[in-house]
């Protein structure tokens, strides 16, 4: 299994930079089954112009939310960031959150977005294998990778692209 | 000036009551008494004042026959489990709090995924959505149940753009002590007799219980004794027909059926109990039984038929996964066992039954939990909000252009649709019969 972890933030490398290791990310995710964006690497997993990626790129986009979970939800007030933050949830196959309450709050946000369709509810209930609780340990990232994902991702294109040309606005 | 309060209840109040009505009840009740000078006003479609308990100064409001808006346009304060969409230009002027006390995302999905297939769910899901949607973009003041409901309408509120408070404030106890007026069911029911242990499933049975592994248990029962039974309190939901008699309930009386325990080991009251008629059967029951399976409308649900029986006294024997099942374990009011184990609680339903010194030990704990589980203390934070409210002192147009009508217009569309989808009249063409029906019985009532 090929696998990319991202970890952020780059400040040393600037805007031009980021950019670069953004697009370096994008270069390499058709070879790649995995992809783990941590930190600000979240945003490579998710970069506003690379949804043609959920089609060509790798087949599991982790999000890893644990660095800053509060700041990441509290950043969707800010009407020029949301949209991104919106992206990176509706390309990501599983999220992982550092505990249950911070759970909670991000399966919210996807009911909220409208990114839990009745048929991804219908093969995961508990929303276990989408919503990762990395509290006890990565069981659950290796339990949901043992399994197919659970949104479709038709579904999660048409929100991607959705969500991702606000993102361009 | 005294503060002007609107409790819009979905459902009606009076003696056939569900949740719903029954919090609004009680709201009301708990409102009258913290604040004396307020004016207050409970609107539902039926009110019947002959409730034990329903406060002398509340005005009852029934908006089946009289139009909600006239209501709304003379309270400071509105409070409604849903705020009906032909409302939503209010929320400038008036001050607005939305009483969610469940996490209706999980809790319709749950009923999107076993009531509705292909397109016609997709679009049915999308339409419900829209509609909480409206109903966070509404309020003022978000009520909900427990910790975990707040957090999951916290992330709501954010991925959506708004700021909203949202405040816990569950379900209580009857303020007044359970008394028991007449024998009901042992001895009285043909096959119960007044020396057999009697459970009851406390409420109806809708697509998220599992009463299943609870018939499956008594079955496993049967085979060793004959002196448990148990009783199905309710199956058709007031307002909500289709809740009741639906799917889970009809498979619950076919699988007592084949497991030969409908008449003779299980029995099941059709109907709805009237409310003040409840404290008869749960005075008599020995436990209070409820299941259901391992999803997320379990992890945010906050069970509200465990407050009766929490009031009555009465030892509950539970599926793990919520918090009230945590809140059973932990202060000893009852056992929980694993979801989808019938064995499981068997055991648990034998162990309960057969130890008397234990029950009345939980009846004790319970009453110690009593106290600190009264509508008064529940509705602390709707009582401190109604206290300092000031209504807007300029009307929000911003809130109700940018925050207000995208939503409302979203629901209305996606309702459309569905409509349409469904081979129905869309509600936009219904409009001008409904108005004027209405309007007809206004005339002919001389309102």
């Amino acid at each position: 299994m090929k696998v990319l972890a991202l970890r952020g933030p780059w400040p040393s490398l600037g805007p031009q930079g980021q950019g670069w290791a953004e697009a370096f990310a994008a270069q390499l995710a058709p070879w790649l089954d995995v992809q783990v964006g941590t930190g600000e690497g979240c945003q490579a997993v998710a970069a506003p112009l690379l949804p043609v990626r959920a089609f060509f790129g790798p087949k599991r986009l982790i999000l890893d939310t644990r660095p800053w979970p509060t700041r990441w939800l509290e950043e969707t007030l800010r009407p020029k960031e949301r949209a991104r933050y919106h992206l990176q949830l509706a390309m990501a196959d599983h999220i992982i959150c550092e505990s249950a309450v911070e759970r909670d709050g991000i399966i919210g946000a996807l009911f909220a977005l409208g990114l839990v369709w009745p048929s991804s509810y219908l093969r995961d209930p508990c929303l276990g294998r989408l919503v990762i609780c990395a509290q006890n340990g990565m069981k659950g990232l290796v339990e949901a990778l043992s399994h197919p994902p659970t949104t479709d991702r038709r579904r999660r294109m048409s929100a991607v692209l959705r969500k991702g040309l606000l993102s361009l606005i | 000036m005294s503060i002007r309060v609107l409790i819009i209840s979905p459902g009606d109040v009076g003696q056939r009551m569900s949740a719903p009505g029954i919090r609004a009840f009680h709201m009301a009740q708990a409102l009258a008494q913290a604040l004396p000078h307020a004016r207050i006003t409970l609107a539902a479609p039926k009110v019947d004042t002959r409730l034990q308990g329903f406060p002398e100064k509340v005005k009852p409001y029934p908006y089946g026959e009289r139009p909600l808006l006239w209501a709304a346009q003379d309270a400071d304060v509105v409070v409604a489990n849903f705020l009906p969409v032909r409302l939503a230009s209010l929320c400038a002027h008036k001050l607005v709090v939305v009483d969610l006390f469940a996490q209706y995302f999980a809790e319709w999905m749950e009923v999107t995924v076993h009531q509705e297939q292909g397109l016609t769910r997709d679009l049915v899901w999308l339409e419900r959505r829209a509609y909480i949607a409206f109903q966070l973009a509404v309020a003022d003041l978000v009520l909900c149940a427990n910790e975990r409901q707040r957090l999951s309408y916290l992330g709501a509120l954010r991925a959506l753009g708004l700021r909203r408070p949202v405040a816990v404030a569950p379900h209580g106890l009857r303020p007044q002590a359970p008394q028991k007026r007449r024998q009901v069911v042992k001895g009285v029911y043909p096959g119960i007799r007044p020396t057999d242990k009697l459970l009851i499933w406390n409420g109806g049975t809708t697509d998220w219980y599992d009463p299943d592994t609870f018939l499956l248990a008594l079955h496993h029962l049967a085979q060793e004794r004959d002196d448990i039974k148990a009783l199905f309190l309710g199956a058709t939901y007031p307002n909500v027909p289709a809740l009741g008699w639906g799917r889970r309930f009809r498979s619950a009386i076919d699988t007592a059926k084949e497991l030969g325990l409908y008449g003779s080991t299980v029995f099941f009251e059709f109907g709805w109990v009237p409310y003040d008629d409840v404290p008869d059967y749960l005075l008599e029951a020995d436990a209070g039984v409820c299941a259901y399976s391992d999803h997320l409308e379990t992890y945010y649900s906050f069970r509200t038929r465990f407050m009766d029986l929490l009031w009555a006294g009465v030892p509950i024997i539970c599926t793990k996964g919520d918090t009230l099942a945590e809140m059973i374990e932990q202060e000893g009011l009852g056992l929980a066992v694993p979801p989808g184990d019938p064995i499981a609680m068997a055991h648990a339903i034998r162990s309960l039954l057969d130890d008397q010194e234990g029950q009345e030990r939980i009846r004790k704990r319970i009453q110690q939990v009593r106290q600190r589980l009264t509508w008064e203390q529940a509705m602390t934070p709707l009582i401190d909000f109604c206290r300092t409210a000031r209504p807007p002192a300029r009307p929000r147009h911003g809130r109700l252009w940018g925050e207000v009508f995208p939503w409302a217009l979203n629901y209305l569309a996606t309702r459309a649709l569905r409509e349409v989808t469904q081979g129905e009249a869309p509600w936009l063409a219904r409009a001008p019969q409904r108005v004027a029906s209405r309007l007809a019985r206004i005339l002919r009532k001389g309102l």
